[in-house]
């Protein structure tokens, strides 16, 4: 008999909804906070702003480390208030480009997850950092 | 909070805004006062913007109010600017709460996130640098 093509497409779909039927959640299972993976994204795009912004304050000479100490400081205040509701995500903290490209990019990077998010209060949060991020001194 | 609800304290908040923009505008002197001036201009814009959406709704958009306290009296450049700080962090709050209301990736959420950012971002040139514009305290 020959195999057609049609025949291993077929095969496959029945193989992938038996996986589906084996893997379906038990009632015990620990439900998973909406937009978890937003809230960690943004988290993580908070840790790369303070790396970013500890390594700009090393290089900086003491009287004129003020103004970053405040903004450093507005970053940490995001990574707390996003880490009360979710862990950040994974991932390396290094970035290359300037501190005004980064926060240009992760500005939009938010906007898009809060139009995203499934729940109100976190759209509203990180919306809220985003604009954060948008009035940031460039 | 409905998202017509919230559409509504947003336009009672630029109604109350444009008052105060006028007050502060007639202390304000130079770059300031144009500053104050494109401002308030944004807000005329987005008033009438929001009372088109709320009709849009079947719901009829809440009326300015013929004056408003201000928090402290506006007698120089500094009170002036304090002022037009308070009106953009109060608008800030009726839009965080917009953002909440709307549906995720609705265009009213969109608009919201945009205005939102504006907001800070015209707070910040009055000297509000705030973690989170618009939080409810």
């Amino acid at each position: 008999m020959q195999l057609t093509r049609r025949a291993v497409i077929t095969a496959a779909l029945v193989a992938v909804a038996g996986c589906h039927s084996k893997s379906k959640p038990s009632p015990s299972k620990p439900a998973v906070l909406p937009d978890a993976a937003a809230l960690g994204t943004a988290g993580h795009l908070e840790k790369v702003l303070l790396a970013k912004y500890d390594a700009e304050i090393r290089r900086t000479p003491l009287h004129r480390r003020g103004a970053l100490q405040v903004e450093r400081a507005i970053h940490a205040a995001h990574l707390a208030a996003l880490q009360g509701l979710a862990p950040p995500a994974a991932g390396s903290v290094a970035a290359s480009g300037s501190t005004a490209s980064l926060l240009r990019s992760s500005a939009s990077e938010l906007r898009r997850l809060a139009l995203d998010a499934t729940n109100g209060a976190h759209a509203a949060l990180l919306a809220s950092i985003a604009a954060s991020h948008t009035a940031a001194p460039q | 909070m409905s998202d017509v609800g919230a559409l509504q304290a947003v336009l009672a908040a630029e109604h109350a805004t444009i008052y105060g923009y006028g007050v502060a505008g007639a202390v304000l002197r130079g770059s300031d006062r144009r500053y104050a001036l494109a401002a308030l201009n944004a807000h005329l814009r987005l008033r009438d913007r929001l009372v088109l959406m709320i009709r849009d709704r079947h719901a009829q958009p809440v009326s300015a109010q013929p004056a408003y306290g201000l928090p402290t009296p506006v007698t120089d450049l500094a009170s002036a600017r304090a002022l037009a700080e308070h009106l953009e962090q109060g608008g800030a709050g009726t839009m965080w709460d917009l953002v909440a209301a709307a549906a995720p990736r609705s265009n009213l959420r969109a608009l919201a996130i945009g205005w939102l950012s504006d907001s800070a971002v015209r707070a910040a040139h009055w000297g509000a640098r705030q973690p989170l514009p618009g939080q409810p305290s």
